[in-house]
């Protein structure tokens, strides 16, 4: 059954066969827990989202039709799952004004971005991970730990591809912004 | 942009195993899941059997009663039930034979009790 083709494993759940399902599972839970796992921050959160995530698509499962590749689909069950519990703990995010980010030339938000750090400025970096929103969190999730393409990333979080560029081009430099904040 | 190493390093660094058991845990809530979908299924289908038979009835008493002029208020009013007075029935004879009844009465409903308490015993060892 480990070698059936995700169409032929979604036929057999399809067909009663439940077992079929934890075959999937094992395939997609890693990636689905390392995109909540960032946007809850809270561990026991992240474990118990990631469950709802696999029940809500066993019971959807005849409602995917293969427009989009299933991970996609898991995703967006999984980003879905996530900001809906995010938006229940009302969490005020940190905002800067347009002219900040005007401010701020591209060449040193890839200066900081991209080169090689110590443990205290990777602790920082995570730090302003932890302040951003849970759009870009699963933006920068899973276009730089998960390898999604732009346009892959846009249909999982409802964007358009150029949309998606954008944003990501601004979570960079916010990411910076929050880095200056914090060692002021 | 993908070669935002630090980013990427401070990602990643997130990004811890599933607990032991995750998997059982998910597939323990899927079975659950099965069940449920079985018990509404279950119940959906009684309750459209039921409204089909009522339908049905209905449609019967509609047809008796526009096309055959049978009408069911009145067949009841003219139906008399016999009155039995206790001692009529209550006498050496048919005395046995109540006690009897109430017997295999209370025999049966005792039987169904144990099968009742047994089934609940199986499906919670089944479940854990």
């Amino acid at each position: 059954m480990e070698n059936l083709s995700e169409q032929d494993l979604i036929q057999s759940i399809l067909d009663g066969d439940t077992l079929a399902f934890s075959v999937l599972l094992k395939r997609h839970q890693r990636p689905i827990h390392a995109l909540i796992r960032q946007i809850v921050t809270n561990r026991e959160d992240a474990e118990e989202l990631t469950q709802d995530v696999f029940i809500k698509a066993f019971s959807k499962l005849s409602t995917f039709k293969g427009s989009s590749s299933l991970s996609t689909w898991l995703y967006r069950i999984a980003w879905n799952t996530a900001v809906s519990a995010t938006r229940k703990k009302r969490i005020v995010y940190p905002e800067f004004d347009e002219s900040q980010f005007a401010n701020l030339p591209d060449s040193t938000v890839d200066e900081v971005l991209q080169k090689e750090t110590d443990e205290a400025q990777l602790q920082r970096l995570e730090k302003a991970i932890e302040q951003l929103k849970p759009d870009e969190k699963a933006l920068i999730t899973l276009y730089y730990t998960e390898n999604k393409p732009m346009a892959e990333v846009a249909v999982i979080l409802n964007l358009t591809a150029e949309n998606a560029k954008v944003k990501l081009h601004r979570t960079r430099k916010k990411m910076v912004l929050l880095l200056n904040n914090e060692q002021r | 942009m993908k070669t935002d190493n630090a980013l990427k390093k401070a990602l990643l660094r997130k990004t811890d195993e599933l607990p032991y058991g995750f998997e059982d845990r998910v597939m323990r809530r899927v079975m659950l899941e099965v069940e449920r979908k079985g018990r509404l299924s279950y119940y959906r289908a009684l309750g459209l059997v039921s409204f089909v038979s009522l339908v049905l009835i209905a449609g019967v008493i509609f047809v008796l009663n526009t096309y055959f002029h049978i009408n069911f208020l009145d067949l009841f009013a003219s139906v008399q039930l016999p009155s039995v007075a206790p001692s009529s029935f209550l006498n050496d004879q048919t005395r046995p034979i109540i006690a009897f009844s109430i017997y295999i009465g209370i025999l049966m409903l005792f039987l169904l009790g144990m099968d009742y308490l047994f089934r609940q015993r199986i499906r919670k060892t089944r479940k854990n």
